[in-house]
Formats: C-alpha cells, sequence, structure tokens
C-alpha cells in the first residue's frame, strides 16, 4: 500500500511515537498482567496459607485456650485450697492468741483460785477439827452406851449358849455310853465271825487237800492203767502180728479181740472225763465260796 | 483476495482532485460531523486518493487520538494515584 499523501509527516512522527509508545505501554502492560497474575497467584497462595495458618492458628488456640483453661482451673483450685490454708492459718492465729490470753486469764485465775484454796483450806482445817472434836465426843458416848447394852445382851447370850452346851455335853456323854456298848457287841461278832470264817478257812483247806490226795490217787490208778493199757496195746500188736503171719482165718478171732480192746479204751476214756470234770466243778465251787467269805468279811470291816 | 474493477466514485475523483478537504471542511461539515458512516467512509477516501495534506481528516484522527489518549488517562488515572 502507498503511504498516504492525505497526513501531514508531523501528525505521522506523532502517531509513530504514539504507536511506539503503546508498544512500550503494550509491553508494560503485558509485564504489568504477568506481574499481576503472579501476585494474584501468589495472593491465592498466601490466602491459602492464611487459611491453613488461621486454621493451625485456631486449632493452636484452641488447644492452648484448653490449656490454658485447665491451668487456669487448676491455678484457681489450687489458689482456692491455699487460700483456705491461708484461712486456716489465721485461724490457727487467731487461736493461739486466745490461747496466750486464755492461759494468761488462767494463770490469773489459778492465783486467784489458789488464794482461796489456801483460805477455804484453813476454814475447812478449823471446821473439821471442830466437827472431829465434836464428832469424836458424840461417838465415844455412843459406842460406851452400845457397848454397854452389847454387853448385857451377850452376857445373857452367853448364859443361855452354857446351858445348852451342858445339856448337849450331857447328851454327847449317853450317845458315847451307848455307842461304845454298840461297838463293843460289834467286835464281839466280828471276832466270833472271823473265827468262824477261820475254821471254814481250815476245812475249805483239809476238803482241798483231801480232794488233792484224791486227785493224786485217781491219776496214779489212771497211770497205772495207762501203763496196763499200753501193755495190752503192745501185747496186741506182737499178737497181731505173729497171727497175721500164722494164717488169715484167724482173723474173725482177731477182729472180736480188737473190738473189745477198743471197747475197753473208750470205757477208760470215759471214765477219765467224767473224773476231770467233777474235779473242774469241785474248783470251781471252792472258789466262789472262798470269794463270798471274803466279800462277807470285807462288808463287816 | 483478487483487485475487484469497479467504477470510480465521485469522492475519490474529488479527492483526487484535492477539493474534498475543503467541501467536507466547508460544505459538508455538519453532515461529516454526525453521520459516522460517511465520516468513515470519506476517511477512508481521503486518505487513499488525496495528493496533499487533508486537514479533515488530520484533525479527526488528531481528535481520534486525543479521546483515545483520554480514555487511556482515566484508564490509567487510578494506578497513577496510588500511592505506593
Amino acid at each position: 500500500m502507498d503511504e498516504s499523501k492525505a497526513i501531514s509527516p508531523e501528525i505521522k512522527g506523532l502517531f509513530e511515537t504514539i504507536k511506539r509508545q503503546a508498544l512500550e505501554y503494550s509491553k508494560a502492560f503485558e509485564f504489568f498482567e504477568e506481574t499481576r497474575q503472579k501476585i494474584v497467584q501468589t495472593q491465592s497462595e498466601l490466602e491459602d496459607f492464611a487459611k491453613h495458618l488461621s486454621k493451625e492458628l485456631d486449632e493452636r488456640y484452641h488447644l492452648l485456650e484448653n490449656t490454658i483453661n485447665d491451668f487456669i482451673s487448676d491455678f484457681q483450685q489450687k489458689h482456692s485450697s491455699i487460700e483456705n490454708v491461708f484461712k486456716e492459718l489465721t485461724r490457727i492465729e487467731f487461736l493461739k492468741n486466745e490461747l496466750e490470753r486464755m492461759y494468761s486469764d488462767l494463770k490469773i485465775q489459778m492465783l486467784k483460785v489458789d488464794n482461796l484454796l489456801k483460805t477455804l483450806e484453813n476454814k475447812l482445817e478449823m471446821e473439821f477439827e471442830t466437827y472431829s472434836k465434836n464428832l469424836t465426843d458424840k461417838f465415844q458416848n455412843q459406842v460406851e452406851s452400845t457397848l454397854k447394852m452389847l454387853e448385857v445382851k451377850y452376857a445373857l447370850k452367853f448364859k443361855s449358849i452354857d446351858e445348852k452346851i451342858s445339856n448337849f455335853d450331857q447328851k454327847l456323854l449317853n450317845q458315847t455310853v451307848s455307842q461304845t456298848r454298840f461297838s463293843k457287841i460289834v467286835y464281839d461278832e466280828i471276832d466270833t465271825l472271823k473265827e468262824k470264817l477261820e475254821q471254814f478257812k481250815q476245812i475249805l483247806y483239809e476238803e482241798r487237800q483231801r480232794i488233792e490226795a484224791r486227785f493224786g490217787e485217781f491219776s496214779e490208778e489212771l497211770n497205772k492203767k495207762f501203763i496196763k493199757l499200753d501193755q495190752i496195746l503192745t501185747q496186741f500188736e506182737q499178737q497181731t502180728q505173729t497171727t497175721l503171719q500164722s494164717s488169715e482165718t484167724s482173723s474173725e478171732k482177731f477182729r472180736d479181740e480188737l473190738k473189745t480192746a477198743f471197747q475197753q479204751l473208750n470205757e477208760i476214756r470215759s471214765q477219765q472225763y467224767r473224773i476231770e470234770t467233777k474235779f473242774k466243778n469241785i474248783l470251781i465251787i471252792v472258789s466262789a465260796m472262798f470269794i463270798l467269805v471274803v466279800l462277807v468279811v470285807l462288808l463287816i470291816k | 483476495m483478487a483487485k475487484q474493477i469497479k467504477p470510480k466514485r465521485i469522492f475519490e475523483e474529488l479527492a483526487e482532485l484535492g477539493v474534498l478537504d475543503d467541501l467536507l471542511k466547508y460544505q459538508w461539515r455538519k453532515f461529516y460531523e454526525q453521520n459516522e458512516k460517511f465520516r468513515d467512509d470519506v476517511n477512508e477516501i481521503l486518505l487513499k486518493y488525496s495528493p496533499g495534506e487533508a486537514t479533515v481528516l488530520e484533525k479527526y484522527l488528531l481528535e481520534q487520538l486525543c479521546q483515545s489518549l483520554e480514555f487511556f488517562i482515566d484508564y490509567t488515572k487510578v494506578w497513577m494515584n496510588r500511592k505506593l
């Protein structure tokens, strides 16, 4: 396109200048825009960071608030306890002062009481002396009168007791006399009983000796019979041996002889048993009688 | 794009003769100032076909420049007044 002649060179120069400046402005605006974008981005980042920071700060604040609240409550509690301790201390101090005051008051009161007690003691001693004097006089009078009354009363009683004792002595004398008579009779009876017992013992001893002698005789007789029986048995054995050797025909005779021998042996055994039982019975009766006599003697004693 | 062949307009011939500027300045001044379409059309013809300086066009362009600069100044006024 051809250059226009309608516009003067000054105006063209002006437009060129303005165009150049516009380009510069455009560059500047682009730079501004980039910077603005960066600023916006940075701003958004900063806002995010601020949000994050505020959130974290909120959390920390809450945490800190809770910690501080806990600390405050703990502190208040401790403060209240310390206050109580201080109150107790003031109360103790007050009580101490009060105690000191009371101690001083008590000292004064004790001095007063001591004085009072001394005066009272003196008075009491005086009163006690007069009262004791009166009382001893009165007591002596009373004792004397009572003693007189008691003397009379006990003299009468002693008299009656003496009479009763003499009566009892008489009765006791009579009783002892009758008792000695009775005991003499009893002793005589015991002596006769002892004599009888001795006689009975003698009889029993003699009877025992007799039974033992009879038993000895019997046992001797029995021994003799046993010896005889042994002889018979030996003889019988010899005979049986001879007869067995001689003949078998004499067996019937030998059987009869054997039968009679066994019968004799049985009779001897039954007799021995009867004698033994009789002797045992006699021994039991004698021992029972002896025990009975001993019991009677013990009962009499 | 192929250049179209068309008949020359009266305004183009007037512009080539160097009288259109004066006509617009004195004769059709009101119409030129009021009708925007006409003004744009005539300004383009002046720019293409005028053999000498057209004061009307220059004046118009300077006025437009002034308006643009005023707009620019107004637009950047906020930044200029901002204190760092």
